[in-house]
């Protein structure tokens, strides 16, 4: 009884921007579900409206009748609904907080990993004053190495060996009409 | 964790310095490698040095200049050539004037068309480069958006309070809404019944009535004998007589 719902106080907006895009669905039947929640509090009002024992007192001949059904209804209290699932919530909560908790640890790590190779990245130096040999020890892959990876003459990929277009790649791996 | 990790971290710069190919490093025993020289990267220089008379480098003249002053260069080569004519070191034949020519062949090219073949020749170069250029930047973008992408997901994931609260709200808006069908249902319930009583006490009184009328209107008309009938309609016959005289 001492803490009665007053008003929706749940900051949607926030809320909504903080869903990850792929749960937009269950978050808005969840919206919706408190929706109607909602609707059913406020189907009734706060307080039941007050019945006019007077003017049944005038229109009621039998005496002592109205007194005894006032007395009576002033005199039960209705009781408030017992809350079993707040704890479970709660319980919720707190297990929540702990995976959060992990999470971001690890999101963190991811973060200060990306940020050391971001680092790495950034304190290579400018192409423009590369010579060709920095050029081949920072990045041996893409740069040319004839002894190693011999191509043929003009040294474009479809004039070297085993080299496959488009279509027979595909004909090849959908075995064709 | 992230795939796309291909640099090794491992001290990049000392081996900027000092190349895999370059003859130094293998010289140097491998704990120095350890340690990046304290110099400054390498830079490529845009364009090439000063010159002096189109071709000469301005280091030249710089280097005699403690010997011969500022006009001594200039001199010592009007001296030379004054030398090499006069001993016919440089001969004068049709090869000689040929030369002549073909100096103010290229200096007219190189003046007239130079500028602007440079500039071609620049933007393919500016285009090769931003190639490399736009490769690193991408790569600095996947990392850039990695951090985003988990800071977002951080975010996200301590929203999760928010939707505690909402459960919790949830809750109480339907203890709420049980609380107050409660209290409309005792309040229609005994509005309901004072209601019936009313009305209950209403219709009997009213039937009570009725009845009592009734039997009141039977008592009379049981009460009218035929002799009263006559007596009455004498009574209007003369009353009739009356109103007719009157009029």
């Amino acid at each position: 009884m001492a803490n009665r719902f007053k008003k929706p106080s749940i900051n949607w907006p926030e809320m909504a921007r903080r869903v990850p895009p792929d749960q937009k669905g269950k978050f808005i039947s969840f919206k919706a579900k408190s929706e109607t929640y909602l609707r059913k509090v406020m189907a009734h009002p706060e307080v039941p409206p007050k019945i006019d024992w007077d003017g049944y007192r005038k229109v009621m001949p039998v005496a002592g009748l109205v007194e005894k059904f006032q007395k009576s209804y002033e005199s039960f209290t209705v009781p408030y609904p017992k809350d079993t699932l707040s704890d479970k919530v709660d319980q919720q909560w707190t297990e929540l907080q702990g995976k959060i908790k992990e999470f971001v640890a690890a999101s963190n790590e991811n973060i200060k990993e990306a940020e050391a190779q971001l680092a790495v990245v950034r304190s290579l130096p400018p192409f423009e004053s590369m010579t060709m040999e920095i050029y081949r020890d920072l990045y041996p892959e893409q740069a040319l190495d004839p002894v190693n990876r011999p191509t043929f003459w003009p040294h474009a990929p479809e004039d070297q060996l085993g080299y496959e277009d488009r279509e027979q790649k595909a004909a090849q791996k959908g075995g064709g009409h | 964790m992230l795939p796309y990790l291909s640099i090794p971290k491992e001290n990049i710069l000392s081996r900027i310095t000092h190349t895999n190919t370059c003859p130094v490093a293998k010289t140097q025993p491998k704990s120095s490698a350890a340690k990046p020289p304290a110099t400054p990267a390498l830079v490529r220089q845009e364009r090439s040095g000063k010159c002096r008379l189109g071709f000469l480098p301005e280091e030249w003249f710089l280097f005699v200049h403690p010997f011969t002053g500022v006009s001594g260069p200039y001199i010592l080569m009007i001296a030379l050539a004054n030398y090499g004519f006069s001993k016919e070191i440089i001969v004068c034949e049709h090869e000689y004037y040929g030369g002549l020519t073909w100096i103010v062949l290229i200096y007219l090219v190189t003046t007239r068309a130079g500028p602007k073949i440079g500039e071609i020749l620049d933007q393919k170069v500016d285009a090769h480069e931003n190639e490399f250029k736009k490769s690193r930047t991408e790569e600095e973008a996947i990392y850039l958006k990695t951090i985003e992408n988990e800071k977002e997901a951080q975010m996200q994931a301590q929203g999760q309070e928010l939707l505690m609260q909402a459960k919790k709200e949830n809750i109480a808006m339907q203890l709420e809404a049980a609380y107050r069908e409660r209290l409309m249902t005792v309040y229609n319930t005994v509005k309901g019944r004072m209601d019936y009583h009313v009305k209950l006490y209403a219709a009997e009184s009213r039937i009570q009535q009725k009845y009592m009328i009734d039997w009141i209107l039977d008592e009379v008309k049981e009460a009218i004998t035929p002799e009263f009938q006559e007596q009455v309609m004498e009574r209007y016959i003369q009353d009739l007589g009356a109103l007719a005289s009157k009029a």
